[in-house]
């Protein structure tokens, strides 16, 4: 059986990373929680908020609007972009 | 492919790989922690070594992995998990270590005043059969330099291509800075102890 060569780095960076305290642990592991959850929320909600923003800006197809109410007032009433406000 | 990976190695400890692809396809930050717990102690000594201060050490740990979790999708798998963290690591302290002392660059090819002087070769075995407490000390009074290509050489065993692109030198010179700091190491030693560190 070959003899484990010393390696006196090695022991050293042993002896070293058994000093590291456990609140570092928990520092990172919340932040890494809050910005997986965060980043869910974004998932969840940033395609719609875009669409949304999209249509707004540029008008469009009001039936893209499923969480509206039929008939709802703003959805049917698409705001025509070439039309100076206040002219109809 | 992904699903093959993560239903292999059911029982076994779960390699790096699988858990980077089970947290990218979950986001579970359950398995960062085993990754964090895997490799922060190997973090933070190389941090403690470079920064010689534990306070830093503790924060550099902390921005370490958050910069990690943050560019981990990009991680390519060309190299392993392992080399890709320290690199990370080293990169992060040379950096803070040039902004503290405002150092342009970190391995200049005069500190120490040895010049042009050839420097005598040292045996590996001189730094590696080191008793641990006289390592330390020998380490504590080198440059900021020489300490990192030390470490990057012995204890992790990084090929001189890799070392040569973070510090953006040509391997030749990393050879000599390498070469060099070893002699310094065994100078610093026999200042402190008295004697030839092969004798001891």
């Amino acid at each position: 059986m070959p003899m484990k060569k010393i390696n006196a780095f090695k022991q050293l960076e042993e002896a070293w990373s058994a000093h590291l305290p456990a609140e570092v642990e928990l520092q990172v592991c919340c932040q890494v929680r809050n910005a997986t959850a965060a980043g869910r929320m974004a998932d969840i909600f940033l395609p719609n908020a875009l669409r949304v923003a999209a249509h707004l800006v540029g008008g469009g197809a009001p039936q893209a609007y499923a969480c509206l109410p039929p008939g709802s007032s703003w959805a049917a009433d698409t705001v025509d972009w070439r039309r100076p406000p206040g002219r109809r | 492919m992904k699903e093959a990976i993560l239903t292999s190695n059911a029982g076994a400890q779960p390699s790096d790989t699988e858990l980077i692809a089970r947290f990218l396809a979950e986001q579970n930050p359950h398995y960062f922690t085993q990754i964090y717990r895997r490799y922060a102690g190997k973090v933070y000594a190389k941090c403690l070594s470079m920064l010689q201060n534990e306070a830093c050490a503790r924060d550099a740990v902390q921005d370490i992995f958050i910069k990690v979790f943050l560019s981990l999708s990009r991680f390519s798998e060309k190299s392993a998990f392992s080399t890709w963290l320290y690199s990370i690591t080293y990169n992060y302290c040379i950096d803070l270590l040039r902004r503290r002392k405002k150092l342009p660059v970190l391995l200049a090819e005069d500190v120490g005043g040895l010049g042009d002087a050839p420097v005598p070769e040292v045996p590996d075995s001189v730094l590696l059969e080191m008793k641990q407490e006289r390592l330390e000390a020998v380490l504590r009074h080198l440059s900021e330099g020489d300490r990192i290509i030390l470490l990057m050489k012995y204890l992790d065993d990084m090929p001189i291509k890799d070392m040569a692109q973070l510090f953006g030198k040509t391997e030749s010179a990393i050879k000599m800075q390498i070469l060099r700091a070893k002699h310094r190491a065994q100078l610093v030693y026999e200042q402190l102890y008295g004697k030839d560190p092969l004798e001891a």
